[in-house]
């Protein structure tokens, strides 16, 4: 009776693991290229142009008129996606972040504000019960990435 | 007929795939503006560098009041059920019905500045309520 139940239960446990080895899928979405620090950082403030703006960083993304001022955003994302997927029921977990950078000028099209953030280097793939906002990952991630460290706005 | 069960059950779960879905999500996008910056903010002592210095750069930009400006941080750390049925009608066409618990409005931070570019204020919130009333941005003159 005893082998008998076991027997029952190894049959379930074996179906179970079938059902579940072919279910884990991950899927990743860029947007831009990440935002190079070391030419952001080159940037002044009072002198920069417009045009020197967009020699360095090409397009902008967008354009935003303020009054007399106008601003121009660049940026890049990433989504990182992890779904496991069961029978009747799938879990999917998804993180995105991206990088932003945004020019302010003045009437006469010279820099007078910057500000910079960076962060499709801290996406990752991560079933829904993982936390991906722990600061040690992103210090670990961020003292990967050349440039980081610097000020974030001018 | 016992020991055929759990073959059956796992048949008819099989089977059901293609009609039935049950999907647990969690979206998060980008990180929260901590409180401890926010709390560090100074109404009309800060300007837009300190501000951009201490919190980066935003996800919008909005004009305020002419020459005055408003940034906008969004982030969401949500998750929903969602439940799918289909039902097979007449050879290829179906019939589906989802119900969606997904709340679409996302939490955020907005920061006014006046024509000055010095802060106004800055409130933590509902985007769809902190924005109501900036003015979406315009495009610039083409013959600029």
């Amino acid at each position: 009776m005893a082998r008998a139940n076991l027997r029952a239960m190894l049959r379930s446990a074996i179906l179970l693991l079938l059902s579940v080895l072919p279910a884990c899928a991950i899927a990743r979405q860029d947007t831009n290229e990440p935002l190079d620090a070391t030419v952001v950082q080159s940037l002044r403030p009072g002198t920069t142009t417009a045009r020197e703006v967009t020699e360095k960083l090409g397009a902008p993304t967008e354009v935003v008129q303020l009054g007399r001022r106008v601003a121009y955003r660049y940026d890049a994302g990433n989504t990182k996606s992890s779904a496991l997927i069961l029978l009747l029921f799938n879990m999917i977990g998804q993180d995105t972040r991206s990088d932003r950078l945004w020019v302010f000028f003045d009437d006469q099209d010279v820099l007078t504000h910057y500000g910079v953030s960076y962060a499709t280097h801290r996406t990752q793939y991560a079933l829904p019960w993982e936390d991906v906002h722990e600061p040690a990952d992103n210090a670990s991630r961020d003292a990967g990435r050349a440039g980081l460290g610097e000020p974030s706005g001018k | 007929m016992t020991r055929w069960r759990p073959y059956l059950g796992a048949a008819a779960a099989l089977l059901a795939t293609g009609c039935l879905r049950v999907r647990y999500t969690v979206q998060r996008i980008e990180e929260p503006v901590p409180q401890t910056l926010l709390d560090g903010l100074r109404p009309h002592h800060d300007d837009l560098g300190s501000c951009l210095r201490a919190i980066g750069a935003p996800n919008f930009v909005w004009e305020y009041r002419g020459d005055g400006l408003a940034l906008g941080w969004v982030f969401a750390d949500s998750s929903g059920w969602d439940f799918t049925a289909s039902v097979s009608v007449y050879k290829s066409a179906s019939a589906s019905m989802s119900l969606d618990f997904d709340n679409l409005d996302l939490p955020g931070v907005v920061l006014w500045f006046d024509e000055d570019l010095r802060l106004l204020k800055w409130q933590r919130g509902s985007m769809r309520e902190l924005t109501q009333g900036l003015r979406r941005p315009a495009a610039p003159d083409q013959d600029d």
